[in-house]
């Protein structure tokens, strides 16, 4: 798999947290047309099973990332290991989930203009 | 030569990615290279709280990144939205929201994400610490 260069990667490693900083900093780089793709590894995928808001009157962090495609972040990714290491199912994860094979977390990172990890 | 801007998205009190970038900043500057910001995001907005006294004979970090920030002149950017949420406001903020007291010291500018987006659109690297 090869991916185009010149976006910016963000890493999602962290678990589900009460805000949403790291997914609404990856929306406002796409709002301002930066090419974004977002990656989800680790503990930080099980933000992609569905979600309630964590906070009263707070967002849903389900409805945040099922809103990426609105800002051309057309997919989110997650590689092959860790959905075979948590035992997920794909069809349980929000639709715009791409998984990708493993050995292409070096190339996804080397083609990236800009790295944040969260 | 190269231009960069810093992103730091830790607590300036619990790890030593301040001190990191610091020293990173410094080194970078004294190379020649041009540091076009600092931005502060998540609890790295910690770092302009106003008020902040360390312990005698501590550096203080706020105080660190406003010697090297007059010295080089560029500026320190706080998240807007992530410095409000955390009670870090300035006079204009203050105001907004009708808040007890101003919060930000003097020298660090509440931002939107814009200025990240410039950052990764112009500079030749963003560095997260």
């Amino acid at each position: 798999m090869s991916f185009s260069s010149n976006y910016v990667l963000i890493i999602i490693e962290s678990s589900p947290t009460p805000d949403l900083e790291a997914s609404e900093l990856a929306l406002a780089l796409a709002a301002f047309d930066l090419p974004v793709q977002v990656l989800f590894r680790g503990a930080g995928v099980f933000w992609l099973l569905h979600q309630e808001e964590r906070k009263i009157g707070g967002k849903s962090a389900s409805k945040v990332l099922a809103a990426f495609p609105m800002y051309d972040i057309k997919k989110t990714l997650v590689t092959d290991q860790d959905i075979k290491k948590y035992n997920l199912n794909i069809n349980s994860l929000i639709p715009s989930t791409s998984v990708i094979p493993t050995e292409t977390l070096a190339s996804l990172i080397k083609s990236a203009h800009h790295c944040f990890t969260f | 030569m190269s231009s960069f801007s810093l992103i730091l998205t830790q607590s300036p009190s619990s790890n030593v990615s301040h001190y990191l970038a610091l020293d990173f900043a410094t080194s970078l500057l004294t190379q020649g290279h041009s540091l076009k910001r600092v931005f502060f995001y998540q609890d790295a907005v910690y770092v302009g709280l106003n008020g902040q006294t360390p312990i005698q004979g501590q550096q203080s970090l706020m105080q660190s990144w406003l010697q090297l920030s007059r010295l080089h002149k560029f500026p320190l950017q706080l998240c807007i939205a992530n410095a409000i949420r955390r009670g870090l406001v300035n006079k204009q903020e203050q105001e907004r929201y009708q808040l007890p007291a101003q919060t930000v010291a003097d020298g660090f500018d509440l931002v939107g994400l814009g200025e990240l987006a410039e950052a990764c659109q112009e500079d030749d690297r963003v560095i997260q610490f």
